[in-house]
């Protein structure tokens, strides 16, 4: 076993839930085309000035409550100096010195259980543009429609020391985000980024190890997988005795390797100072308080909830928890049918299959919480069979269908009507002629061949229990 | 002191290009600017005199609601190189 | 009396009893700019045919009897302020063929009252300067001599005010650029308390210090001029929402009002003759009934440099987005994005933006940054202290408003050290944010005209143009002969 710890800090990117950008007018959206959401303010043209949105304030004041953040009473704006063609101004307004949110910690389920990871503070800032590089012209094109975007960097201290426990943290925050209303953290929208920070640390030293940034990954696998490469690849650095230099990096998604940024041939010194155009936030107990009461419930509650009241699994209501849409959706289904653990297992194994796998959004799911209820109380009531609920789930999502309609179009009932069970066992009793004669020979374990048979007829219309009870009777006849 | 590498340095970060043979005149002209600037030298600073000053309350600050975005050509018409809509940057070195 | 004698309160007279139409004033100027200018050099752009049309709607205003003080008064505007789809060049070659597709809030506020905008005036590259001669387009001369400098880097409006080229003017204030060149130009030039004034659509030079301001005749039509452009916007986020009634003092007595002279602005470096004179101001206002009180501002001796380090800071991020990509000028055919914008930046900027840059850069730099701009945000809090215990006891501050007159052109402004030293007298107004103006206190003996400084506390504009207007009610000013 390698006797080197990581030491792990991130870098949270979350896009702010506002209308208009943090410094003008302008409106948020993901997507649209080129430079069509965007104005001169936030293109940076001569003269134009950036007003401070006051929903981006509020919206870090709720955010920094929910991560259990001291929340600075003077906030100051600043300016983060640096050429690039994204960055329209050559400055990022952002927020150095005095940020909104001060240090704050949040819990979460750590590799040696539950862990305290600190938050240093969290800034507000705004986004950069977007560059499309074009290989045959040799140029890039710059749009401007994410310039301004609002985002909050939420900086942890370095007390992770997995992938795991990374990934973790920041399900855990983006959770808290999302249960505050302040950000949809959605990855694959470029609302959630983060960069990551990591040294080893051999398991007898004091101090820490070179730092490594790894910059700009906006998936979870990314996050992991990158984490996973630079522990290993710093571990074979040390062990072979090859010094680590403090760089930073970038993963590629395809190789699966992260590879030096090349410090540039550009100092970094970002000559940070006071932003002129904005006059420092005043924020009051007042404005405390108020905003609190706006937040509605808390994570942590919620999973209180879930595990004492419900009697959930800690690992089924972490899932469950975790995305807030989720959660909302698993609320509103057990009002109708409280069968916590039947909602939350078919929820935690099905509904987040589809929604891994990105058919549909966890915020915007195609079917209602009584469809869905009524779903899992089919399953559970034995009105369709297990396999076939999964498969009335597929349909509900591809047809927007309900489940009852489904099973009746699909033949999914389950059928009682003892007739058509006889019938059918009947039939398979006197086709199999051998099979039957080896079972009553001894031979048991052709009962179960004999049972398939029925079913497969039956296509699961029948509940196994009548169909059993049939087929045992019919052969009894036959001894 | 300012000296060459100095100016180098301080050109590069705000992006300007010096010519080799112009730089010792613009040494010589900071030296004398920064000289003046040093009239501070003896100055000692009080601690924490950055109290904190003015500040805007938070329901003072913008509105939360949209305008229209602007018409693209009339941002773009000013660029001297565009393309379908993008500034065009020259390749970026890194 | 000519027409070009009037002030804006009199052709408002003559523009609403139709003895005069807005057109043909707005010609007349027109006339004499096409007649004059070529001495001056005041306008980098005139704007003749939109001036016409302006002047036009003006008269329709008029005729329906909804004129606002400045409808159809013919006006110059500083070339850094934007007006959408006119060039603005900020004096630059860098904004050479930049259109801007927006106005700046000022210039909303003089449209909404249909005043004539007749064209942009002449500047120091991005009102880097204190004479006029960085502009890279016309290098102004002063009225009075053309063999001197109209003060800068308001030097294009300052000018055409004095020249009569225009009725009024717009400037900008960042150390002095508005106050400076009404001093050498012998006029009344106003910067406002900071935030009074919009500054959405002034091109940038440093952020907490610039201030769009009045240039005119008399301190009472400065007063006009603001109550127009003045108020709280919400396109400027340093905005301020305290209003201010800039006439509302005019006329009212000073008797009794205490005026501190500070004596640091009385020594060693201010000229013999431009001392004298404004100390005999300062007799006239005693025998107004006005209590004169020396008083101290010990921090002077670092507002030069404290200024500088601020200003340039400032600017070094401000003249960051001058690419080449979005706006301005851009060196061709350039291989990578380095070779764009620092060929760009090298060709597009001139050499004291350049040297302001560099400074600016320097001051903020890491290792640099607590020798420099710390100590200069030091002495900014140093300074307003000095300033609020002076305001304590006394109504307003008179000083020079430079230490000399008008210089000769090409004596001093190609030596930086000479010239930032030249600001001494402005510098501390920006510094503490607070409201002066600059109006003609003498002559020299070579007939320039020298300038006296009224400053007052921040949001005390009426007091200090009360206080100005009290004396040019007994001066009488020199017009140059062109």
């Amino acid at each position: 076993m390698s006797s080197y710890i990581p030491v792990i800090g991130l870098e949270i990117h979350a896009q702010l839930l506002t209308q208009t950008k943090i410094f003008c007018s302008c409106e948020v959206d993901f997507g649209g085309e080129q430079n069509t959401r965007c104005c001169p303010v936030c293109a940076g043209f001569p003269g134009t000035l950036p007003v401070l949105n006051q929903e981006v304030v509020k919206c870090a004041i709720k955010a920094g409550l929910a991560l259990g953040c001291e929340i600075n009473r003077y906030s100051k704006i600043d300016r983060k100096n640096y050429f690039y063609p994204d960055l329209p101004k050559a400055y990022q307004i952002s927020q150095f010195d005095s940020p909104v949110c001060l240090s704050g910690k949040v819990k979460i389920e750590g590799d040696k259980g539950e862990k305290e990871i600190r938050i240093h503070h969290a800034h507000i800032e705004e986004d950069a543009g977007k560059l499309i590089h074009d290989d045959i012209e040799n140029t890039s094109l710059a749009d401007y429609n994410r310039c301004g975007v609002p985002l909050l960097e939420i900086v942890s201290e370095p007390d992770m020391s997995s992938a795991e426990e990374a990934r973790a943290y920041i399900e855990k925050v983006s959770g808290l985000l999302q249960y505050a209303g302040v950000s949809l953290c959605r990855m694959e929208e470029g609302s959630l980024r983060a960069d990551v920070n990591i040294s080893l640390k051999h398991a007898d030293a004091k101090e820490l190890g070179t730092k490594v940034e790894i910059k700009n990954l906006n998936s979870m696998k990314s996050i992991v997988r990158a984490i996973d490469y630079e522990i290993e690849r710093q571990t074979k650095l040390l062990t072979t005795g090859e010094p680590i230099v403090q760089e930073t990096r970038k993963f590629n998604d395809n190789r699966g390797v992260t590879v030096s940024m090349r410090s540039k041939e550009d100092a970094h010194d970002y000559r940070y100072f006071k932003e002129p155009d904005i006059i420092p936030v005043i924020i009051t107990e007042e404005d405390i308080e108020k905003l609190s009461k706006e937040m509605p419930v808390l994570i942590d509650e919620r999973m209180q909830l879930y595990t004492k009241e419900y009697g959930l699994n800690k690992a089924d209501a972490q899932i469950v928890v975790n995305e807030k849409g989720i959660s909302d959706f698993y609320n509103d289904v057990v009002m109708i049918y409280p069968n916590y653990k039947a909602v939350a297992n078919f929820i935690v194994v099905e509904i987040l299959r589809y929604v891994n796998e990105g058919e549909i959004q966890s915020n915007h799911l195609p079917f209602s919480a009584e469809a869905f209820a009524t779903l899992v109380k089919m399953s559970e009531e034995d009105i369709v069979n297990k396999n076939n609920a999964k498969a009335i789930l597929k349909l509900m999502i591809e047809s927007q269908k309900g489940p009852m309609e489904i099973a009746k179009e699909q033949g999914y009932l389950m059928n009682d009507n003892t007739d058509e069970i006889k019938e059918v066992v009947s039939s398979v009793v006197s086709e199999f002629t051998e099979e039957v004669t080896g079972y009553l020979a001894g031979k048991e374990k052709l009962f179960g061949f004999l049972m398939g048979q029925c079913s497969k007829r039956l296509a699961g219309r029948a509940n196994p229990k009548t169909i059993k009870e049939i087929l045992e009777g019919e052969l009894t006849k036959l001894r | 002191m300012l000296d060459t590498a100095l100016i180098t340095y301080l050109a590069e970060l705000s992006k300007i290009e010096v010519e080799e043979a112009s730089r010792p005149k613009l040494v010589a002209e900071m030296s004398a600017i920064v000289e003046l600037m040093d009239t501070m030298n003896d100055l000692i600073l009080e601690e924490d005199f950055q109290k904190v000053g003015e500040g805007v309350h938070l329901n003072n600050l913008r509105t939360d609601v949209c305008k229209a975005s602007y018409e693209r050509e009339k941002l773009l018409q000013n660029a001297l190189y565009k393309k379908d809509g993008f500034f065009v940057v020259p390749k970026i070195m890194e | 009396m000519e027409l070009c004698d009037r002030n804006i309160a009199e052709l408002r007279t003559l523009l609403d009893s139709k003895e005069l139409s807005s057109v043909e004033l707005t010609r007349y100027y027109l006339n004499r700019i096409e007649k004059i200018d070529a001495q001056i050099d005041s306008y980098i752009t005139v704007c003749a045919d939109e001036a016409i049309q302006a002047a036009k709607k003006a008269d329709e205003r008029i005729a329906k009897g909804q004129a606002k003080a400045l409808t159809g008064i013919p006006i110059s505007i500083k070339d850094n302020m934007c007006i959408e789809g006119i060039r603005t060049t900020c004096g630059s070659k860098m904004l050479e063929s930049f259109i801007p597709p927006y106005s700046a809030t000022v210039i909303h506020k003089l449209l909404n009252e249909q005043a004539v905008i007749l064209g942009k005036t002449s500047m120091d590259e991005f009102a880097m300067g204190g004479s006029t001669q960085t502009s890279y387009y016309k290098k102004t001369k002063n009225p009075h001599d053309l063999t001197r400098v109209p003060g800068g880097s308001s030097g294009g409006s300052a000018a055409a005010v004095a020249a009569r080229l225009s009725a009024i003017s717009l400037g900008s204030d960042t150390g002095g650029s508005i106050r400076q060149p009404a001093a050498f130009c012998g006029i009344t030039g106003m910067k406002p308390t900071y935030g009074s004034v919009s500054r959405f659509g002034l091109i940038a030079f440093g952020s907490s210090l610039d201030q769009i301001g009045p240039m005119a005749h008399s301190a009472k039509e400065c007063a006009t001029i603001l109550n127009t452009i003045g108020g709280y916007d919400c396109n400027d986020g340093t905005s301020s929402r305290q209003e201010i009634d800039f006439e509302s003092l005019l006329g009212k007595d000073i008797k009794g009002m205490i005026v501190a002279l500070p004596k640091e602005f009385f020594e060693e470096g201010i000229d013999k003759e431009v001392r004298e004179s404004v100390l005999a101001a300062a007799k006239k206002y005693e025998e107004m009934g006005v209590c004169i009180e020396e008083v101290s501002m010990p921090s002077l001796k670092y507002a030069i440099a404290a200024y500088y380090l601020l200003s340039s800071a400032e600017a070094s991020s401000n003249l960051s987005r001058y690419d080449g990509i979005k706006f301005g000028y851009c060196m061709p055919h350039a291989k990578t994005y380095k070779e764009r914008i620092e060929r760009t930046r090298r060709e597009g900027f001139g050499d004291e933006v350049k040297r302001r840059i560099l400074l600016g850069t320097y001051a903020l730099s890491s290792g640099y940054y607590d020798a420099y701009y710390k100590k200069a945000l030091y002495i900014r809090e140093k300074i307003k202290e000095e300033y609020n215990k002076i305001f304590e006891r006394c109504d307003v501050m008179l000083t020079p408003t430079a230490p000399t007159v008008a210089f000769k052109r090409g004596a001093i402004e190609n030596d930086p050290v000479k010239m930032y030293l030249a600001d001494i007298c402005t510098v501390t107004v920006n510094i503490a944010g607070l409201p002066g103006i600059s109006t003609t206190c003498g002559y020299d003996k070579d007939n320039m005209p020298i300038g006296m400084s009224i400053i007052g506390k921040a949001f005390d504009d009426a007091k200090v143009i009360q206080v100005a207007d009290a004396f040019e009610k007994d001066f009488i000013r020199k017009a140059p002969s062109l």
